[in-house]
Parts: structure tokens; sequence; C-alpha cells
């Protein structure tokens, strides 16, 4: 039949299918004249078309799906199994059928799962099957269907499980929202179990109310850990990961709870159940889920892609803090997910509270706080602006409003380097851009290992016992260069894929190869973002010591978050910020003065704009390009600056290059300038107790949080007693203060403080009232600029809550840094340091409280310097004492603890003054001073003998309790209290970090 | 940049562009991916529930392809291929029980109900298949349009999308296809095959 045929035969066939059958004949008589071949066609596709039918309508897939198919096991009803009699079928399961049993031996009622032939006989999934089922079986939990016994009979592999009687989740939520409490309480429980689940390594991957039943007493029992898999352990061997990459390949789960990666079929983690509680939390609240579609494509498109309604939409009863709670658990990327279930619990436990006291603190906290609108403290000199920057990064990120350009319009695709819980971080390129290296502590401590773009196994290129990290490959590809933490610390090279380690420098952080591989650059401080650093080096390979780089420019810098080469190789670039405010400047290595980088008018307006404070960065080989990590509001992304290569002066503003991926802070450019690799770092600050011997200065046991993962506590106040804490926690806009019994452990949210400022406050020694400085004027909200200047006073509030009395009058953070630190105590005076910005007299004055609210009038100096500033002063037990720092003026990276007498005196020096020693706490005996100090690069508790009665040390400091890992170290912010001690703990605020590579390509259009 | 050998993506685009070596390579990535998912996704469905092998496909798609680096028109191009895919490893499977029940292979093939089924459902897809190549051999377009159909479980509304046609046309053609396909089923061959 030719093609003009067949068209002449369907037009007359469509034409005829539209009329009625009982005109079609006539119809055919006209239109095909006398063809008669033609018509007969016709009618023969007519005929065809009625008796088509189904034909061809059900998917071709689904006609030999049995083909697929595993074969069916015959009913079991009724037959025994080992000593189980099967009473009746209870439903299909992950990985086999479930039957009701009686165990004739105990007398009871199980729920039986019988693996299906296939798979018993197939050694390998067997074998996964035995270890998923042991896995589940060491889970002991009321929230989880306890495991009995895993066996095998007569070649039938079985597992018994208890029995649960009631209803499924599924079946009470039936399309139809459920009380808010009652959803707190199943969530809760269900969050409760994955804890339990999740803390043994075990991930459930199905997640979903068919798998939740609920008794009749309304207590839940998550069933079918029967898929769950033994989570990829943390400390990598490459068969592991390999096999746990080939087993993913399949996807599990139930489509409309399945977490993006899930849907993805990528390696999923306990994060995952973490996104399908969220979508179980949000039927509960809505009788509807999040992501649906009228296909399972469209649902995955959905999960993949769409934000879901929201839950208030559907449900007026559903409060914002359960809408936030569930939009965090339905985030697409995990890292910006709750991080665990315990977490997820620390929410909904808090909102339980919260849903029943009367009054909502919040509600409180608006009426108190209504007058006093905010902004940030501001930078005022040198030690203050330090203190401050890190304070806001730190306590305040949201603070600082992000007004976002536009999206990227160039496609860049961004792809996951490495997997894993804990922290690999600080990429570097081998100069093919096919390799990456970076540290890790997969192996327990930090290693430096290098990875295969696009895949492949990690390989570890060290194993000192020691940490190794901040790898830097050569551009010559033949070395590697690392920060170690072996013999007492230093800089080290290795042959880039492993082999002989020699050292370079016996100090140093961050070394950075010379664009010809001949030197290294590094800074002198561990902090990520060189927050301290002031001072740059450079050393050769040929045995001379390291050289400093230009000290007196180096000098002037007060926050100096990057340092690199410049692509010529005879010039640096720093990131900074002077007396001046923040600049960019390039400077010869050898000598020659610096320029700053000029801003045309269009840069500075997108700068503006943008709201981005700029950290570390990187050079286009090319020179045309800056690459800078970028903080604003919470996040941190990506940027981009043109720079005019000549003038090296800044054409173009800040371009962002991602959105809101959870950028860390070290970025490295491949060496073609196309792909950025970068790490993310989640980052949990969390406030430690530690068990302690007062009386020997001794750390005795291991020490544990006592905030919850995700509340991100900071700023902690340890009461004298050693019973009560009080702490902040960021929270979106918003600050709250919460006070924390220690004894009982019960925390309680004290204050929601919107949109302003304060400092942390401080104990009063009866425990009965806090004193903290406080921001009085309100100004410009989020304000762009990172400088600007508040008016502030002391004020003092009684613990638990209540109203507020103004202690002094208000001063401007531009003239003086007014400061209060202690009480005296029978709780009349308040110690406090008040220094000028600009060059003058810093004095360490105690306050009356009965001259309130203008305490400052009839202040008493206790002792006053014009070199220094005087910071974080503290009574002794017996108030004969003060104890205080002093950071000298113009130089910032030192600070020395001295004490003097409470009535004045000559000051007497505690410690060396070469380190950074902070925050000097007095044992409840007086006969020790406990402080913090960066004397091995980490901030780290040490100590030292007073005699008290004569005034003078005893002995050298010795060291308390060390957290030496960038994933588990004292957060490093010397505004706050952040440490505290009492007769049987000390308590700091501890910083835990985890993250991974990725890769962002296309970063040159 | 990127060096791991299969860049799917990358073969894809090559394929689109009329490179029909592209799809010969592909071919066995895809392949082994699509059973995989079938299999899995077989395994959990509850007896009774449709079979949705654009869920298959669009699983496919998600896995192989790194989804930020393809454009959505790209989608399209993806589809036509995993139909054809789905095509040849639906028809390759059918083929292969067919010699097994022949006692041809070392295939273990229970013969119980399930079984008997199968043989005929088999057979049918068999005979479709063949019925197909000969509508195609008379008008592409039409076989494309039951190709992704069929195979690649497309409502007809994407199959429009996929093939830059109107939803009504796609719904005539459609409608005239299966009439085609019905005729050359029952009559065995086609006046002048």
């Amino acid at each position: 039949m030719t093609p003009e045929r067949m068209r002449q035969i369907e037009a007359i066939f469509h034409a005829a299918c539209n009329l009625a059958p009982s005109e079609r004949a006539a119809f055919l008589s006209q239109a095909c004249a006398n063809d008669d071949a033609l018509r007969r066609e016709v009618e023969l596709l007519l005929a065809s078309d009625e008796q088509a039918g189904t034909l061809i309508e059900a998917p071709a897939i689904q006609l030999v799906a049995p083909l697929f198919a595993e074969s069916k096991s015959p009913s079991l009803t009724g037959k025994s199994i080992s000593h189980y009699q099967i009473i009746s079928p209870l439903g299909k399961g992950g990985m086999g059928e479930v039957y009701c049993a009686r165990d004739t031996k105990l007398d009871r009622t199980v729920a039986l799962k019988i693996l299906p032939a296939e798979v018993s006989t197939d050694a390998e999934r067997m074998r996964r099957f035995v270890r998923e089922a042991k896995a589940a079986s060491a889970l002991n939990h009321p929230h989880v269907a306890t495991i009995y016994e895993i066996g095998e009979a007569n070649g039938v592999s079985f597992i018994a499980m208890e029995y649960v009687e009631g209803q499924t989740l599924a079946a009470k939520i039936n399309g139809t929202p459920l009380a808010i409490s009652e959803i707190i309480d199943i969530g809760s429980q269900i969050a409760d179990a994955l804890d339990a689940a999740h803390s043994k390594g075990i991930t459930h991957r199905d997640i979903k109310p068919a798998n939740v039943m609920l008794n009749e007493r309304g207590q839940v029992k998550v069933l079918d850990f029967g898929l769950a898999k033994i989570a990829q352990p943390q400390s990598i061997e490459s068969n592991i990961s390999t096999l746990a990459k080939t087993q993913s390949g399949v996807v599990m789960g139930t489509v409309p709870y399945m977490s993006p990666e899930q849907a993805l079929g990528r390696d999923v983690d306990h994060r995952s159940d973490l996104f399908s509680l969220g979508v179980v939390l949000y039927e509960m609240a809505t009788g509807r889920m999040p992501f649906t579609g009228s296909s399972t494509s469209e649902t995955l498109d959905h999960i993949l892609h769409s934000q879901p309604d929201a839950m208030a939409r559907f449900n007026y009863d559903v409060p914002a803090e359960l809408e936030r709670i569930v939009r965090k658990c339905l985030e697409k990327e995990r890292e910006r997910r709750y991080q665990s279930a315990r977490e997820l619990l620390v929410d909904l436990k808090n909102l339980k509270r919260e849903s029943e006291s009367t009054t909502s603190p919040a509600e409180k906290a608006e009426n108190l706080f209504t007058k006093i609108k905010a902004h940030r403290m501001g930078v005022v000199f040198a030690l203050l602006a330090l203190v401050a920057v890190i304070a806001v990064v730190a306590y305040l990120p949201a603070l600082l409003r992000q007004k976002s350009p536009a999206g990227p319009a160039t496609q860049r695709p961004l792809s996951q380097l490495t997997e894993g819980a804990g922290l690999q971080s600080w990429p570097s390129w081998s100069p093919d851009g096919r390799l990456i290296t970076y540290s890790s502590d997969r192996g327990g401590n930090f290693d430096i290992w290098v990875q295969q773009i696009g895949g492949g196994d990690p390989i570890q290129v060290t194993k000192s016992p020691a940490h190794d990290w901040q790898p830097d490959w050569s551009p010559d590809g033949t070395s590697i260069v690392f920060r170690s933490e072996r013999e007492g610390g230093g800089l080290y090279i290795v042959p880039a894929l492993g082999g002989n380690e020699r050292k370079i420098s016996s100090f140093g952080y961050y070394p950075r190869w010379s664009p010809d591989s001949s030197r290294i650059l590094f800074g002198d401080f561990v902090s990520d973002d060189w927050f301290k650093q002031r001072k740059a080096y450079v050393v050769a390979l040929d045995g001379e010591p390291p050289r400093e780089v230009q000290p007196e420019f180096f000098s002037r810098f007060v926050f100096l978050p990057g340092v690199a080469w410049h692509p010529d190789g005879q010039r640096i670039s720093v990131r900074g910020r002077d007396k001046s405010g923040p600049g960019f400047w390039t400077i010869p290595l050898t000598g020659g003065p610096a320029v700053k980088s000029e801003i045309t008018g269009e840069a500075e307006k997108q700068l503006k704009e943008a709201d981005v404070l700029l950290l570390a960065f990187q050079w286009a080989p090319s020179g045309q390009y800056l690459y800078f990590v970028g903080q604003s509001k919470d996040t941190r992304n990506l940027w981009r600056v043109t720079v005019d290569p000549q003038t090296l002066r800044w054409v173009t503003g800040p371009e962002r290059l991602t959105t809101d991926v959870g950028v860390g802070s070290g970025i490295a450019l491949s060496p073609n300038g196309k792909n950025l690799a970068y790490s993310t770092r989640p980052v949990n600050s969390r406030i430690w107790s530690l068990p302690l011997d007062a009386a020997t200065g001794k750390i005795k046991g291991a020490g544990q949080p006592v905030t919850d993962v995700g509340m991100n506590a900071v700023a902690n106040d340890l009461s004298r007693d050693g019973r009560k804490l009080s702490f902040w926690v960021s929270r979106g806009w918003k600050i709250e203060r919460w006070e924390k019994s220690l004894e009982e452990d019960h925390q309680q949210l004290v204050v929601v403080e919107d949109n302003f400022i304060h400092w942390p406050g401080y104990w009063s020694r009866d425990g009965t009232h806090l004193v903290a400085v406080r921001q009085r004027t309100p100004k410009s909200v989020g304000a762009a600029s990172r400088n600007e200047d508040g008016v502030f006073s002391f004020v003092i509030y009684p613990a638990g809550g209540g109203d507020e009395q103004v202690l002094t009058s208000p001063i401007s953070s531009a003239d003086t840094a007014n400061v209060c630190w202690d009480w005296s105590g029978d709780g009349q005076w308040i110690l406090g340091s008040a220094c000028p910005v600009n060059p003058g007299r810093s004095v360490i004055r105690l306050l009356p409280i009965a001259a309130a609210p203008q305490a400052e009038t009839q202040a008493r100096v206790v002792t006053s310097s014009e070199e220094h500033t005087l910071w974080q002063t503290y009574f002794s037990p017996d108030e004969r004492w003060i104890s205080f720092i002093a950071v000298k003026r113009g130089d910032a990276n030192i600070s020395t603890i001295y004490v003097v007498p409470a009535a004045g005196g000559e000051w007497i020096r505690i410690t060396e003054g070469k380190n950074w020693d902070d925050k000097p706490r007095w044992a409840p005996d007086g006969k020790t001073i406990y402080f913090l100090s960066d004397r091995t690069g980490f901030y780290n508790v040490w100590g030292i003998r007073f005699d008290p009665v004569v005034g003078k040390p005893l002995g050298e400091p010795f060291l308390v309790v060390a957290f030496d890992s960038p994933s588990r170290m004292i957060f490093p912010v010397l505004s706050g209290s952040e440490f505290g001690v009492a007769a049987n703990r000390l308590v700091v605020t501890i910083r835990e970090v985890s993250g991974n590579i990725w890769t962002l390509g296309n970063v040159d259009r | 940049m990127n060096p791991s050998p299969p860049d799917v993506t990358q073969l894809l685009v090559n394929w689109g562009n009329g490179d029909q070596a592209a799809l010969d390579e592909l071919l066995p990535l895809v392949n082994d991916e699509l059973r995989r998912l079938a299999r899995g996704y077989l395994r959990r469905e509850n007896p009774g529930h449709t079979l949705q092998p654009t869920a298959l496909v669009n699983e496919a798609y998600l896995r192989l392809i790194d989804q930020k680096n393809v454009h959505w028109q790209n989608r399209a191009h993806f589809f036509g291929i995993a139909a054809q895919l789905m095509r040849r490893i639906l028809i390759d499977h059918a083929r292969r029980y067919q010699y097994a029940k022949r006692g041809g292979g070392a295939l273990r093939v229970s013969l119980d109900e399930t079984a008997a089924v199968t043989e005929a459902q088999t057979a049918e897809l068999l005979a479709v298949n063949e019925a197909l190549e000969k509508l195609t051999a008379m008008d592409a377009r039409k076989g494309h349009i039951v190709e992704l159909r069929f195979f690649g479980g497309l409502s007809l509304d994407e199959v429009a999308e996929v093939m830059k046609i109107s939803s009504p046309t796609v719904q005539r053609e459609w409608r005239a296809a299966k009439a085609w396909l019905h005729r050359i089923l029952t009559e065995g061959n086609d006046d002048d095959a």
C-alpha cells in the first residue's frame, strides 16, 4: 500500500468516524465514488476501529510484567514453620509475605515475615536480608516493633516480630486532618523511634503511614525495619562503599513518601527518613500528601522540584511553628533538613509545650520589647571589631538580610563528590582537573584523601594518627602540601598519591602553592576564615625558614578572611577590613606598595544590593574573575566578581553562582578555571557539660551535650552554683533566650527577642537575676553595612523572665565598648569594663545598682589602662581579687590574663602574654583560674594555680580538656561567655561540623 | 571536564543530533538500568495495581541523566529513546521466554497458571510488535506515536508534547493507528506487503 493510498483511506475513515453509523454507508458511496477497492479498505478499517477495543491501550510492560515478577509462593496458612503456626496472611511487606502466627513455644502471637524462595536461594540477597534483620533486631525501643527471631526452617527463612494490634496511621488519617496535639504526639513517637534506629546506623527507608501502627492506647509502633539497611559506616572501606552504591541502584521506598535522593536512586542516609516523616506529618496535618501527581512520574517531579503548599491552606489550626518544622523536614537538600531525628524531636516537644502553655513566650516577648527595635552591634575598634564580626556571623546570621539578585542565568551543574557523615573539607584540584584532594575524618581522625571526579573510591594519602588537613595540590601535580598536627604541628609535603612525607615548616595553616609550584604561602591561625590571622608567610622548598610577608601591611587588618596568590605568582591578594573599612588589596610578595582595588560605581551598587560579606576567595587563572565565599543572612554561597586584570579594578559587583547550597569556607578553582569545588559545612553548636573535680582541676569522665542538636545554643553562662545555665538560640530572625536547670534537666524558653541585639546575660551570685548589655535604639534592621553603631545600656532582668530594669544611660558603641561581666556577692554592684574606641583610657569599674538608671555616674573605678583594652572581668569567690584580660591596643593577637586586687592596685600577670588567653574563671575555692587558650592551635580549657593569700600564680598552665578537631571544637567566639566553671562541672559551647565536597561547573560563564 | 566514561547525557545529545552510533552505545547502559528498575518496580507493586512504565522511564531518566545538565526539551529525546529501549527490552524478554518455553534454553520456567497467562500475553506482544513494524513502514509518524504510548507509557498529551504536534492530531492518529494495527493483526498481512 502506498502512503498516498493510505492517506486517502484515512481521510475518508476519519470523516466517516465523525458520522453516526447509520449515515456512513451513504457517505462512503459518495466519497469512494467508483473505487470499490478503496471503499473496501475504509470499511475494513472502520470495522477494525470498532473491534480494536483495548488493543494496545494497556502499556506493553503490563502484558509481560509476570516475566519480570517473582513467582508466587503458595499459601502457608495453617502450616507450621519452626515453632510458629501460621494463622492468617497479614499482607506484603518490604521483602516478603507477612503472616499472623502463633509462637507455640512462648504462646504468643507474632507477625511472621517469610522470605520468598527466590531470595532465600540467592546467597547475596540472603546475606543482605540477614544483615538487615540483625541490625533491626538490635533495636529495642517502645516505638519500634520488636524483632524476636531471625531463623530458617526447612529451607524457609523468616523473621518473627512483635504483632501489633490496632490500626495503621494510614487508616487513621484516611484523608482527614488529625488534631494538632495528636500530630505532635504521633510525630514525636515516630521521631523517637527513628532516633533510636539512626543511632544504631539503621535507616528505615520506607517511612509511611502504612508502616506506622497505633495501638488502642495511642502508642505508636513503627513497623517494617525489614527494608532497612545498615547505613554506610563512617569508616570507609572501599568495598563497603562500592557495595552500598550497587545496592542502592534499586529504588526502594514508596513513591509519595520518598525523599529526593531516594527518588533519584542515590545513596540515602538517615536524613531521608526525616524527609519521609515530614511527608507523614504533612499528611496528618492536612489529610493530603504534599507531593502528588496523576502519575508516579509527576509525583517524582514534585518531590524533586516543587514546594508544597502551606499546610494552613488546608487546616487553619496548623501553627506556624509546625509549618516551619515540616518545611525543614521537606528541604530538598538533605544538608538543609534536620540533621538528626533528635533535633526534630526536640522541636516537636518544644512545640508541644508551647501549644500547651496559655500565653506563648513569644507573645510575652512582644509585649516587653515592642519599643525596642534592632540592628547589629557596631564594630568599634580592633578587639571589638573582631568580636563583633564573629558575633554577627555566629550569633546573628538571621539579622543580615539578603536582597538576592536574580538567580543565575547560566546552568551550573552541581555534583556531590564525597559522601558520609563526617567532615570532608578543603578541596584542591589536581592540575589535570580529574582528581580532588581533601581532608576527611572518615578514618577516625583527619587525613588527606584523593578522589576522582565523577565517582570512584577515595584513596587515602596520609595515615598519621595526628590530624592532617588543609591539603593543597601543587600546580605541577607532583605533591600535596598540608597542615598536620603531628610533632607539635606544622606544614608537610607528600607525593600526590602517597609516599614520603616531609616537614617544611614547624608552624602555619592553610598552605597554598604558588602558581609555579616553587613556594608556599600560608597563614598563622587555625580559624577557617582567618578571622584572627594577621600574618602571612612564604616558604620555599630549599630548607630556608619561612619568611613573613609584608608584616607592616598585614598589621593593619582587623578582619582578614582571605589571602591568596595572584595568578602572576609574584603578588598576593588580600580580602580584609582595616580601620577604613572593607577592601581588597594586592601586594608584591617581596616588597613594594599594596594596590587597593578600586570599585566602579556599578560594582559598588551591586555590592550594596547583594548585601553579602565576602570571605575567602580565589583568583581565576586569567585574572578576570575573583571567586568568593560570601555570607548573607544565614547562608553562604559562591560569588563571582569581575575584575580588570590590568588595573585590578572591580568592574562588576558580586554575582551569586549558587542558591543556598550551604557553602563552607574553602573553595578551590579547577586549573582550567571552569569548575569550583567547595565543601558544605552544616554547623551545629551545643553546650557541653563536663564533670570537673575542682580540687584537682581534672575532668573525671566523659562530658555530654546539655543542649540539643539543631538548637544551635551559644553564649552560655553558668551560675556559680553550677545548677543553672543561660544560653541563646538563634532561630530565623529571632533570638531566644533559654534557661536550663542542669540538675533537673529541664529547660525553658524565657524570651524571644525579635530583631535586636544584646550581649549574653550573666547570672547574679544567687541565681535570681541576670545582667546584660542591651541595644536601646532602633536603627535600620538588617542593614547592609556591617559597621553600624548602636546605643547600648546595661539592663537587669529576673531569671525565668519578667520586666527588665535599665541600669545605665545609653552609650553609643561608636564611642565606647561598654560591657558588663559579673555581679558582686551582695548583688548590689555590677562589674563591667568600658573601653573607648579611639585612644583613651579603658576602665574596669563597679556600678551600683542603687544608682540606676544612671549607675555609671556613681561608678567606682577598679583599675584602668591607656595601652590596653580591658575585658572579661570576674570576681574571685572571696571577692578579694578580680581577674581580667588585657589586650594591647594595636595588637589584637595576644590577650594576657591578669589579676588585680578588687580594691585596686598592681596588676599580677597570670599568663605568659604569648597567646590568646581568654575568659578567666575562678574555681570555687579560688585556688585555680580556668581559662580558654589557643596555645595549641585550638581553643581548649586550661588552668593555672593561684595563691589567693599572697595573690600570685603558681606553676605553669595545665591543660584541662582538649577539643582538638575542627569537627568538634570549642566555639571560637570571643565576645560572649561560652565558658563556665562551678564546683562540679565545666561548661563550654562546642561547635560541631560535618560536610561534604561538591563541585560546581561553568563558573567561567 | 567530566571524565566518567558512560556519559549518558552526551550520548543522548549526540543521538538527538542524528548520531546513530550513540544509540548503540547508549543501549546497553540504559538497558541494564531499565531492567533493574522494572524488576524493582514490579517487586513492590501490589497485585492488581496498574504498572506505570512512565514511572520506570522517569526513574531511569532521573538516574541516568544529570538533570541539571539537560534542558527540558532533551527530555523529549529521552522519552523517544526510552520508549525504543523499553520496546527492545520487552520484545527481547518475550522472545527469550518463548524460546525457553519451547525447551531451547536453560531458563527454568514454572508452568503454572501465571505462566499460561503470560504465554498468551507474550504472544500478543510479539504479534503487536510485528504489526507495528509494518505500520511504521507505511506511516512512520503513527509508528512513533504507538511506540511512545504503548512501549514508553506516555499519555497522549505527553506524546503530543514530546512530538511537538497538537493533541487532537495525536488522538486522531492514535485511533487510526489502532485500527490499522487491528487490521494487520486480524488479516495477518496487507495487500501490498
